[in-house]
């Protein structure tokens, strides 16, 4: 029979911030919030639909900053600026769906802190572009 | 009543098992790494070893290695400004369940240096 767990917070023991779990071959252990996203954000920018956040996830806001360019800050800040977001774009329009698209994040330039960042969306051959964007983030909260 | 369960390491009934967690997926690595330095250097990184170097390509190994070659890595590319023409692409794909090789190359598709963005999703061996 399977066992149930009902709990509305974990915390570890030695470390409150720190509950290993057993991997899915059962030979190993992982991290649980070093695993977890932090943050999560899709918005819309294009002229083909309603702008602003579809869905989120630890963010306080979405600012538009331009063409293909937008300012996404987070409730709870990051550690460090060594987090890991990752993110992916396509066109709202239904004729240009998705060719060279990509994200891209401004480290080292523009807005790159632990508490917020500038992504630009970006279509080869023509350069900035408003978009729909999907982004996920990992790293260590503050 | 707010319940706190506090615990150092959670297993499965058995105690050697996984915990399901219910309708999610953690990630089982991430990393930040800058390859514009002549040695590329790890800015953050979650279940990741080392860099592997080769000049135009970039691999980053994980510690605890995947349960087979199928896993999913994701990753984006950072320049040093906001603007084009320093816009950065990622490509990524699996070498191994623990190496996972990355390119960065600009919009004109010219190999290029930046920060690279990797997460891996999938089941551990």
């Amino acid at each position: 029979m399977a066992s149930i767990l009902k709990v509305d917070a974990l915390q570890g023991v030695t470390a409150a911030g720190s509950i290993l779990v057993t991997g899915e071959g059962n030979s190993t252990t992982t991290n649980l919030q070093e695993g977890l996203a932090k943050i999560r954000v899709s918005y819309n920018q294009s002229s083909g639909g309603a702008q602003g956040i579809y869905g989120s996830f630890n963010i306080t806001s979405y600012a538009d900053a331009g063409t293909g360019l937008a300012l996404i800050t987070f409730t709870n800040n990051f550690a460090n600026t060594g987090y890991s977001p990752v993110g992916s774009g396509h066109m709202k329009e239904a004729s240009n769906v998705t060719v060279d698209m990509f994200v891209y994040f401004a480290q080292g330039g523009g807005t790159y802190t632990t508490s917020a960042f500038n992504v630009t969306t970006y279509r080869n051959g023509v350069g900035a572009v408003d978009n729909e964007v999907g982004i996920i983030g990992h790293g260590d909260l503050a | 009543m707010t319940s706190v369960l506090n615990v150092d390491t959670i297993a499965d009934k058995a105690g050697t098992g996984p915990v399901g967690l219910t309708k999610q997926s953690a990630a089982k690595a991430w990393v930040n790494f800058d390859t514009a330095p002549s040695t590329p250097a790890i800015q953050g990184s979650f279940n990741i070893s080392s860099l592997t170097d080769g000049a135009t390509e970039v691999a980053f190994n994980l510690t605890s290695a995947m349960s087979d070659a199928f896993y999913a890595p994701v990753g984006s590319g950072g320049g040093p400004t906001i603007t084009n023409p320093a816009n950065r692409n990622l490509a990524m794909n699996c070498i191994s369940t623990t190496q996972v090789d990355t390119e960065m190359y600009t919009v004109a598709n010219a190999q290029a240096t930046g920060y690279n963005h990797g997460s891996v999703l999938g089941d551990l061996a």
